[in-house]
């Protein structure tokens, strides 16, 4: 195992740092993957206490057992929670307070209009992206029908309106992060017990891992390395030494993460305004007056089941269709059909036209990271599209992580690269992935057992970042020039096309990915906590 | 198959006369173009003539305030009964047409085309490669078949294409004198031959529905209100005069039209061999844009009204004045009608007025859709179909009527 | 239908079609004709002489056609931008219907390998041309010469007319005084003007959003240009400056040649030292004092109308009403700078970027309720979220230079600065003045612009005999 954390920058988001008092104030979470930390615990809580109780209780409780761990440094252990809207009204937050957090936040994941532009649901029947018979949890969040049968507007037939209701309904997420297996199971039990008593019961409860392999590298289920590329946030005040100008391909504003700082926008989220003691909004002249969002962010998790043999014998079955490989002169192989998919090699490099994007070789170790020896190069995430690969004859244009991130790639002309990347890192998200299930053994082999991932993103609008990428890249029947196809990992059955001389490959994949439940979550600043422990 | 030879049309109209109708015809799209852009609704005396697309349809959707003209010499034709083509939007109106409505199946339509075609197709089989077209085809298919499917069948004596054609011509067109005297026997002949072939069915118990006659005394045995021989008489009457003589009017001058056209021509054959009966339809429709069968249609105006009304050109118009509305040009009326000029097999329903609109728009619209491509297929399906030599290659007309237009074609 | 609690509620009808309007109207009405007559009998009745025909079309039991009445209301757009411009919706379509029968053709694409891109072309073009007959013939020029050289034109005669009416005051003043008297009553002029100027032109300390374009950057940037710009109104002033000198002051032609030369040159002086920084000082004055900058609230439950009607086809369609500030620097600015807007877009965008953005079909402003308020129609690709992603990321000073004269508009420094740079709040602003659409009915639904280009090019493509090897593999990119 051994949480070796990479030298190469940024592949856990460790790259920068906050500045206090902010270090402080959010949770560590936003700005670290916990390398170091790879075992986790992922619980879904749900908050099943009667009115006689305070809604804040809990919280106090759990502080005792596992407090919230805020950015201020690297820890032995860690603990992280996000609560969803449902989860802070049932806590009692009032509703004009809940009104200051953003809408998508308020609707919950699985809206109506929302589960049709996630491509989750349309009309009545749940995508094939979803696993059978619909998510098993979320939120459950009731939808917003104030004002309806009323008004200027009320007479307009209504297109779609459904309201679904998942098994499970969950209040809040608890991730605790250790060193070791053990260590974190016997945590999450006090934990739980302790919670138990406050009402607060533990409705579904996952191990998940980072999962390193002998390389340092962080493998998921289908074998590919992963959470290879993240933005990383920059704020002249806010982040602790920042450079003088934001990275010039990954740099994106603070605010898109962290709520309460200028975001790519140019804009600042103000949350409510709150001071102890009251659920009410506070005088804005109030001092001592706390914003409720500063420091904070939203979190959205989807719980992901990878089918692995699915996906490898979808491949193998591709790639025996295709012929030979005038390349090789061979046939071609499921991995190759796998890391067109992803678009980048097993290995985590990116693919080119001739080949994979070499790796630079690692700079003379400098002095703090000296100690962690044997440091070998690591997959070059400093690449863009346009110059080398862009009618996607390495990379294809419609891969995973082209349409995640398209970066300079969706330019036509040479003049447009800059505002496109300018434009793409606007949409950009921290991901903090971690699997759960255990590898496979043959992954040609459906060995029944459940895995995959739950995928978490952490950012400041939703609606800009989660949901487009979402929308418009990854779901996106036109997403560039394409027609007719989806993302080839998380999208359901459709074409995908590969770029060849002299003409693109096109092959129909199935879906072997599907979510099992998610939601929004919101993630409260420490002090934001406190305030709501006093509810 | 064999007709006595009496000659259909008259030949009464001078050779001057003649060249003049036919040089007036030639030249109305122009003198309409004119109108349209300086003088849109002319009047002449108690004579107004619309010429725009718009003022066309508010003409002949109006009908409260427009009224049909027919109605007194329809009952010259029909002894004294009326009859739906000259009436006004009544109870009677309606009901009468409802009830003819009811004899027509729309799957009589396929058996309508179907018959026509084959008919079609022998004669012109038959003809070796050069074929008079007007006389020979076309109307010899148009009354064979029609006259099966009314059940009206060939009189004894005299000659059903002669009579409906001559009654055609006094109800629509002329009124001279000689017509005059010709109309006088053959309106109660033709009503004498209708009541013998019904009186000959119920004699014979006939009770077979093939034909509208048969439907007629079906619904008349079932005691139905008014079924009584003389309506069935006199709508029969009324289908025979003003039905089977319009196709062999038409179809010529749609031919005409089409081979001015060589591509048009060509594209008609194409459509024609891959039997996409629509698109053969749609050729004969958007040529007879170009010559339809008649350029106006005359409305007699009700009561004092005020036509395009709300616009620069209004014009007053009192009771009892004649307003022709000029579908000619309201069919090439580039205010509305995209590119009137060119020639376009697959224009929008909403772009012709060959069938008139509103209430009083052609009975006979669903028969003649399934006819005119099942009559005119076979001959466009000829390879190198083009015009006889000399005169006889252009369509000649007697009077309003096209007499003879002879083409020739190679032998598949 | 637009409606707002400040007006009367708005029914827009919004045709975007090919040809000539009167067999458009002619067509619609043969295909909803009573069901137009229906929605215009909920229409009040007009005050102006079409009332008659209203009249008529709404009577009961009317067979009147409507659409005589609806001509008389027909608004042109003053500026429209155009994503696929000169491909006719039948061209479209034609050229979907070869590239998909080409993506049919090509398969998987193994059977190809071995072949270099001019093999492939060729083998197509001989196997698809029976079922295209088009294939053998040169493309058609999307947007003629003739047509380009026209908007040039008249872009040009616009700004000649605008900026020759405002340095007429100059070159007048310059005929009454002499140079000495003329300068020291302009440089006491200028002086403070720029220093105001300087003094105002950042913006204040809330508004700013550090966009890398500010107006005078631009300037800057385009400096060679303004400058032979100003040379042309000057060649192009100097015979309409000289014959009013001849008519005016009754000098002979080589005076007045010489005489208008100087007048002009202080004209140019006034319009650049004097009059723009002077209305640009207006404006900031403006923009520092408007009391309606505060985001509006947008009806919760009409935004959720919005939304529902959304993301169903790639396209979406949106429509906006704002009202206009009603000051005069603004509105002239308005009503002078959309038509400017709109030639310069026609003139200068052959490839449908507005930006660098191509996502919109059909996208059109038009001042409407007497040029009371701004109407703003979009045809686009993709969700409403991106497509005002793009405009703030992509082009937000020209929706800032376009909007800024509306009520509710974040805060901008001088015209094209900030403004829609704030994200969220430019977001707000457009939802709160939007309306949900109805009714709509695309051309050619599945297909967004960028595909309409590619399938332009694959068809462009095809069409030719021969292409080079290097054309050929460039056009089997888009495969």
């Amino acid at each position: 195992m051994g949480g070796r954390p990479v030298s190469e920058r940024n592949l856990d988001g460790s790259s920068w740092k906050l500045a206090e008092p902010h270090a402080h104030q959010v949770q560590g979470m936003v700005v670290s993957g916990f390398s170091h930390l790879p075992i986790s615990q992922t619980l879904l809580l749900r908050f099943d206490w009667d009115k006689t109780v305070r809604g804040g209780a809990w919280l106090e409780a759990l502080a005792e057992i596992a407090p919230v761990t805020p950015a201020d440094g690297k820890q032995d252990s860690s603990a992280s929670l996000g609560i969803t809207a449902t989860g802070l009204k049932k806590m009692g937050l009032s509703d004009e307070i809940l009104a200051g957090f953003s809408q998508p936040f308020r609707e919950g994941m699985f809206q109506t209009d929302r589960m049709r532009r996630l491509n989750d649901r349309v009309g009545t029947q749940w995508s094939e992206c979803v696993i059978d018979g619909g998510p098993l949890w979320s939120a459950n969040t009731p939808p917003d029908n104030s004002g309806e049968g009323s008004g200027l507007l009320a007479s307009l037939p209504r297109r779609d309106s459904v309201r679904v209701v998942t098994e499970l309904t969950v209040h809040a997420i608890l991730i605790i992060h250790c060193t070791d297996a053990p260590e974190a199971t016997t945590w999450a039990k006090e934990t739980a017990a302790v919670l138990k008593r406050c009402d607060v019961n533990v409705v579904r409860a996952k191990e998940t891992t980072l999962g390193f392999d002998d390389e340092g590298m962080v493998r998921e289920h289908f074998g590919f390395v992963d959470g290879l590329s993240q933005p990383i946030p920059w704020d002249e005040e806010a982040v602790r030494d920042a450079p003088p100008a934001p990275d010039p391909i990954h740099g994106i504003a603070l605010g898109d993460v962290v709520l309460g700082h200028t975001d790519g926008h140019h804009e600042t989220t103000t949350g409510p305004l709150v001071v102890p003691g009251n659920n009410a909004l506070a005088d804005p002249d109030d001092p001592s007056a706390l914003d409720l969002l500063f420091n904070g962010s939203y979190l959205v998790v989807r719980e992901l089941r990878q089918d692995v043999a699915g996906f490898w014998n979808d491949a193998e079955r591709i790639a025996r269709t295709m012929g030979t490989n005038p390349a090789t002169g061979g046939q071609f192989d499921g991995n190759w059909v796998g890391e067109r998919v992803i678009g980048r090699s097993m290995e985590g490099d990116v693919l080119r036209p001739d080949g994979v994007l070499p790796r630079k070789p690692v700079s003379p170790p400098n002095e703090a990271h000296a100690a962690s020896s044997e440091t070998k190069p690591v997959p070059d995430n400093e690449f863009l599209y346009w110059d080398d690969d862009r009618a996607g004859l390495g990379c294809p244009l419609g891969s995973h992580i082209r349409r995640g991130n398209p970066r300079d790639g969706l330019a036509t002309k040479p003049s447009q690269t800059k505002s496109l990347l300018a434009s793409s890192n606007r949409h950009r998200i921290i991901r903090r992935a971690r699997k759960f299930g255990p590898y496979i053994e043959d992954r040609m082999v459906d060995d029944g057992v459940e895995r995959g991932l739950i995928f978490a993103v952490i950012n400041a609008d939703i609606e800009r970042q989660f949901e487009f990428v979402q929308q418009s890249w990854m779901m996106s029947p036109s997403f560039h020039t394409l027609f007719d196809e989806t993302d080839p990992l998380l999208g359901p059955k459709s074409n995908f096309s590969i770029g060849a001389e002299p003409v693109r490959r096109r092959v129909t994949i199935h879906n072997h990915t599907k979510l099992a439940g998610g939601d929004y979550f919101f993630l409260p600043s420490l002090p934001a906590l406190e305030w709501l422990s006093g509810l | 198959m064999t007709r006595p030879s009496a000659p259909i049309l008259r030949d009464r109209t001078g050779k001057l006369k003649q060249w003049a109708m036919d040089r007036l015809r030639a030249a109305l799209p122009g003198i309409f173009a004119f109108l349209r852009r300086v003088w849109p609704i002319p009047k002449i005396g108690k004579l107004h003539m619309v010429t725009l697309h718009d003022d066309v349809r508010e003409v002949l959707l109006t009908d409260t305030a427009f009224k049909v003209p027919y109605a007194k010499k329809l009952a010259d034709l029909t002894n004294g009964y009326e009859a739906f083509i000259g009436m006004q939007n009544t109870d009677a109106y309606r009901s009468q047409l409802s009830r003819l409505e009811s004899l027509a199946r729309p799957q009589d339509m396929k058996r309508l085309a179907d018959t026509a075609e084959e008919k079609a197709e022998a004669i012109v089989a038959r003809s070796g490669g050069r074929l008079e077209v007007v006389d020979t085809l076309f109307r010899t298919v148009t009354f064979e078949v029609l006259e099966n499917y009314f059940g009206v069948a060939k009189p004894e004596f005299g000659d059903l294409r002669i009579w409906s054609t001559r009654m055609f011509e006094y109800q629509f067109l002329g009124s001279d004198k000689s017509l005059h005297e010709e109309i006088d026997w053959m309106a109660p002949a033709l009503s004498a031959h209708i009541q013998d072939i019904l009186n000959q069915r119920r004699n014979n118990r006939d009770t077979s529905e093939n034909d509208l006659l048969g439907r007629a005394l079906a619904m008349q045995r079932q005691e139905d209100e008014g079924w009584d021989d003389a309506f069935i008489r006199t709508m029969l009457s009324a289908l025979v005069i003003g039905g089977p003589p319009q196709p062999p009017m038409v179809l010529p001058q749609a031919l005409e039209q089409l081979l001015r056209r060589p591509e048009a021509l060509a594209s008609a054959h194409k459509a024609a061999v891959e039997r996409d009966e629509g698109l053969v339809f749609g050729h004969i429709f958007e040529a007879l844009r170009f010559d339809p069968i008649s350029p106006i249609l005359p409305r007699e105006a009700t009561c004092d009204c005020v036509i395009a009304e709300g616009t620069k050109r209004a014009q007053h118009v009192a009771a009892g004045d004649k307003v022709l509305a000029a579908i000619q040009s309201a069919m090439s009326d580039p205010r509305r009608i995209p590119n009137p000029e060119r020639f376009n097999p697959t224009r929008q329903p909403h772009e012709y007025l060959h069938f008139g609109l509103g209430l009083h728009e052609c009975f006979g619209r669903h028969i003649n859709r399934a006819m005119f491509p099942a009559i005119c297929a076979p001959l466009l399906r000829r390879p190198n179909l083009r015009r006889a030599g000399r005169s006889s290659g252009r369509l000649a007309y007697e009077g309003f009527f096209p007499a003879s237009l002879t083409v020739v074609f190679d032998q598949a | 239908m637009v409606e707002s609690s400040d007006y009367d509620a708005l029914l827009v009808i919004e045709a975007n079609f090919d040809g000539p309007p009167g067999p458009f109207w002619a067509q619609l009405q043969a295909l909803l004709g009573e069901r137009l007559r229906e929605v215009l009998r909920c229409c009040k009745r007009p005050m102006d002489s079409s009332a008659c025909l209203y009249d008529l079309v709404t009577a009961d039991r009317s067979r009147r056609d409507p659409a005589p009445f609806l001509e008389c209301h027909v608004i042109h757009p003053k500026a429209f931008f155009h994503g696929n411009r000169g491909l006719p919706r039948e061209r479209i379509l034609a050229e979907q219907a070869l590239a998909e029968m080409v993506e049919d053709r090509l398969k998987d694409g193994s059977s190809w390998n071995g072949q270099s891109s001019e093999e492939v072309r060729q083998a197509l073009r001989s196997e698809l041309m029976p079922k295209f007959d088009w294939l053998g013939n040169k493309p058609a020029t999307r947007i003629p010469l003739t047509e380009t050289l026209l908007d040039w034109l008249k872009l040009a005669a616009l700004l000649f007319a605008v900026l020759h009416i405002s340095l007429v005051p100059g070159a007048v003043l310059a005929a009454l005084l002499g140079d000495a008297a003329l300068a020291v009553l302009f440089a006491v002029a200028a002086i403070p003007v720029w220093m105001f100027f300087n003094r105002y032109r950042r913006p204040i300390e809330t508004v700013g959003t550090s966009s890398s374009v500010t107006l005078l950057s631009f300037a800057r940037k385009n400096l060679i240009k303004i400058l032979g710009a100003l040379a042309v109104l000057f060649l192009l002033s100097w015979p309409i400056s000289a014959s009013a000198n001849v008519l005016a002051r009754d000098l002979a032609w080589p005076a007045a040649w010489q005489a208008s030369a100087r007048q002009l040159a202080w004209g140019i002086v006034w319009l650049i030292a004097i009059l723009i920084p002077a209305v640009l000082i207006w404006m900031r004055y403006l923009e520092r004092h408007d009391s309606s900058q505060d985001g509006p609230e947008t009806d919760p439950l009409v935004l959720r109308q919005m939304r529902e009607m959304e993301d169903w086809i790639p396209q979406n369609h949106m429509v906006s009403v704002v009202s206009l500030r009603p000051q005069i620097p603004r509105r002239a600015m308005s009503y002078i700078g959309t038509p400017l807007i709109h030639l310069a877009l026609r003139a200068a965008v052959h490839d449908g970027y507005l930006g660098s953005m191509r996502t919109i079909h059909c996208a059109q402003w038009a001042f409407v309720n007497n040029g009371s308020r701004l109407l703003f129609l979009s045809n686009y690709d993709l969700s409403w979220e991106s497509y005002f992603d793009d405009f703030i990321e992509k082009a937000h000073e020209g929706v800032t230079a376009v909007w800024c004269g509306s009520v509710g508009f974040p805060p901008v420094t001088m015209l094209i600065e900030d403004g829609a740079a704030h994200g969220r709040a430019f977001k707000n602003w457009a939802r709160h003045s939007m309306s949900p659409t109805r009714f709509w009915v695309s051309a050619y639904p599945n297909l967004t612009v960028d595909q309409i280009e590619r399938n332009n090019r694959i068809a462009n493509g095809l069409c030719a005999a021969r292409l080079s090897p290097e054309a050929a593999r460039q056009w089997a990119e888009d495969l």
